[in-house]
């Protein structure tokens, strides 16, 4: 019995392993849609784990946190949010593999198409968009793998 | 019939009670005409019980506390090495090889798995492979954990790098 036990124990633990390897799946996807300008000062508590980077690659004072949204994207899914200004940001996860996300990013004003990416973003790792004008500032769209 | 030469064999097993069932039969048949035969069985099968009988008294007169004293005297104390040696082999007591070897083969497996990500350097966590823009855009490296993609829709864009 316990030899058996120990067999199928044995089974399972090789087959998950291979399992995880394996087979795709799905990647969680964090976006947050930052206003950075220089009418203001300081950074949004919101940014904190960014601030660091935030503040060595650019020269603006003030970064606030206008949007903030979470997807679980399955591969080949499609997403979209709603930017300022007539935009819209559209994001695919296109696979997924041992923890790296392939992804495409693609921004439209007026539904066409502006600006378009393709990235592998492994989990703790950050894209930055940026350019966008909004307001007094410009945007920022920092998107995660979580 | 078999002849006396073969039973002097048989007689001793007889006595001690080592002999298959037609054995058995066989010496009975013979020593019931063999006065030689029949002499010597009764002759062994006597001394048979008086040892016995000396064993049996010896043992129950003896002080056993002495005897195990002597034998104790005569025993090796074993070495610190030959005392670790005995603890170590009581440790695989239970040892299973096919168990071991299964055990072995998914370690091994967990290893390989495990090994490539343990000892390959670090690589960046966001690569950037394509970008489309009818602007001008600027790819960057932040960390290792980020990536910016800056597109200049307007001017402003620009004096925002430093």
């Amino acid at each position: 019995m316990k030899k058996s036990i120990s067999w199928v124990l044995l089974s399972m633990f090789c087959m998950l392993t291979f399992a995880s390897f394996a087979l795709g799946g799905e990647m969680g996807v964090e976006i947050r849609v930052i206003l950075a300008s220089h009418q203001a000062k300081g950074i949004d508590a919101h940014l904190q784990d960014i601030q660091k980077n935030l503040g060595t690659l650019f020269n603006y004072s003030s970064y606030r946190l206008l949007q903030e949204r979470s997807f679980l994207l399955s591969e080949g899914q499609m997403d979209q949010l709603s930017l300022a200004d007539n935009k819209e940001l559209h994001i695919q996860l296109i696979q997924e593999q041992g923890g790296t996300a392939e992804i495409t990013v693609e921004i439209l004003r007026g539904g066409k198409s502006i600006f378009k990416t393709t990235a592998k973003l492994k989990k703790g790792g950050t894209l930055l968009i940026g350019g966008p004008k909004y307001e007094d500032g410009v945007l920022i769209l920092a998107i995660a793998a979580q | 019939m078999p002849g006396c030469n073969h039973m002097a064999s048989l007689l001793d097993k007889y006595v001690d009670g080592e002999l298959r069932p037609e054995e058995r039969v066989s010496v009975e048949e013979h020593v019931k005409g063999c006065h030689r035969c029949h002499r010597e069985l009764q002759e062994l099968t006597t001394l048979r019980s008086r040892l016995q009988e000396a064993v049996e008294e010896g043992v129950a007169d003896a002080p056993l506390a002495r005897i195990w004293e002597g034998v104790a005297d005569r025993l090796e104390t074993p070495t610190i090495m030959e005392q670790m040696w005995w603890e170590f082999k009581g440790l695989f007591s239970s040892f299973r090889p096919r168990t071991a070897l299964a055990w072995g083969t998914a370690i091994v497996i967990a290893f390989l798995v495990i090994f490539p990500f343990v000892t390959s350097p670090p690589t960046p966590r966001v690569v950037v492979e394509s970008v489309e823009s009818e602007h001008p855009v600027m790819i960057f490296q932040g960390d290792d954990e980020m990536m910016i993609v800056w597109f200049f829709v307007e001017e402003e864009g620009k004096e925002a790098m430093r």
